[in-house]
């Protein structure tokens, strides 16, 4: 079993403030781990430093078994084997179909393919009937539910889901 | 009341007439600023963009600086311009000075910096969401940039129109290095103080309303733009 995460005194702060201190922490693959705390505890900042989306102010990263160097082409492959879910679910201004299309479009996939995906991946998170809907208008959890389907669709091995537990019912039965 | 009257009279009747000079005057306004507005788009997006995002040494005083240029005075701008070509001037080997050219390079002076500065402003008051969640799915920095602008683009429209705004209006730097000749660098607001300094009231009034019509048209076609891209209508709901 391999680790997908390692960090070693990990601080990050902002201005005089610490805000995260890890002195270890590894992640091994395969499993499903949850961060609890409370508000202002750092839970945030340490998923956006796994990210790859914060830059820790000391200690030493690793992701998905490659030491992070920060350098812009390193950080686009590591970033494309991963994905995020954040809390407020952020849509882009356009339609429901513009939002999961959005990361198939950015790995340059075929159109015809793209629009086959994005058919599934709405109907597996149950908001086929909200392809065209604007996505500012969806209700938080309708949104959590597309920010859901946009961050699974390419065959990443890490997703991180920042969410308060009750916003969201997954219509899915697990397989 | 009724000079007023007259004009829109006359205003009627001279767009009626298809005055041919009126109709020059009105395509040079077009032409000069329509001109100066492209320029000033395709330096003042990237640089409003770049002053947003990148990290600059001096930022501040760079906005700072854009902030007070996007207040320039016309007659200022139209000074410096005309310093810089006239015959004993850097560019006076040109021979610029007194052509339309002078006049785009004029408002470009004034429209640039609202341009720059305005999108600057729409693509900082962003939230930090927008390159997060482009980043987390997967986009280069070049694509999350391109995403950047186009959550962006009401407030970069919305400087477009602004800057269009004050360069079809301007009179003072067209007037000093166009030099308002028949024919030739006559604009519509240099007519209108040539027509007022003539007593011609009515008629000034009458170019003053096809500038009004011409600024409406434009910013119709503008707004009409906007909405295509847009599709979905982003306004605050409010109850």
């Amino acid at each position: 079993m391999t680790t997908q995460f390692k960090l070693h005194n990990v601080v990050k702060r902002y201005g005089s403030r610490t805000v995260l201190t890890i002195d270890q922490l590894a992640l091994p693959e395969g499993r499903i781990y949850t961060i609890m705390g409370p508000n202002g505890s750092g839970k945030s900042t340490l998923l956006r430093i796994m990210g790859l989306l914060l830059v820790n102010d000391e200690g030493e990263l690793e992701v998905l078994g490659e030491k992070v160097n920060w350098e812009k082409e390193q950080l686009l492959q590591l970033r494309r084997q991963m994905s995020m879910v954040t809390q407020t679910a952020f849509m882009f201004q356009g339609s429901v179909e513009y939002n999961v299309a959005y990361g198939l479009k950015a790995r340059n996939m075929k159109s015809r393919l793209i629009r086959a995906r994005v058919g599934e991946m709405l109907e597996m998170a149950g908001m086929s009937a909200y392809r065209e809907a604007d996505a500012r208008t969806l209700s938080g959890g309708e949104r959590q539910k597309v920010a859901l389907a946009r961050a699974m669709q390419s065959n990443q091995k890490y997703c991180s889901w920042m969410s308060r537990l009750p916003t969201l019912i997954w219509p899915v039965q697990p397989k | 009341m009724s000079i007023f009257v007259e004009g829109i009279k006359e205003g009627v009747y001279l767009i009626w007439q298809m005055d041919p000079e009126i109709i020059q005057v009105t395509l040079l306004s077009l032409q000069v600023s329509l001109t100066a507005l492209l320029l000033s788009a395709m330096l003042g997006i990237p640089a409003g963009a770049a002053l947003a995002l990148k990290k600059i040494p001096g930022k501040r005083i760079w906005l700072n600086t854009i902030y007070t240029l996007m207040g320039l005075p016309p007659v200022l701008a139209g000074l410096l311009v005309y310093l810089l070509l006239t015959y004993r001037g850097p560019l006076g080997q040109f021979e610029l000075l007194f052509t339309p050219s002078a006049m785009v390079f004029a408002q470009v002076l004034l429209a640039a910096p609202i341009v720059c500065g305005l999108t600057a402003r729409a693509v900082m008051a962003l939230p930090q969401d927008v390159y997060d969640t482009a980043a987390t799915l997967g986009a280069s920095r070049r694509q999350a940039s391109a995403t950047i602008m186009r959550e962006a683009r009401i407030g970069i429209v919305a400087a477009l129109t602004t800057a269009f705004g004050r360069v079809i209006a301007e009179v003072g730097a067209v007037m000093l290095v166009g030099g308002n000749i028949r024919w030739s660098t006559r604009v519509l607001t240099t007519s209108i103080v040539l027509e007022t300094r003539m007593g011609n009231f009515s008629t000034a009034i009458a170019i003053g309303l096809i500038l009004l019509s011409l600024s409406f048209l434009i910013n119709l076609l503008i707004l009409k733009l906007e909405k295509r891209t847009l599709r979905y209508d982003n306004t605050i709901q409010i109850t």
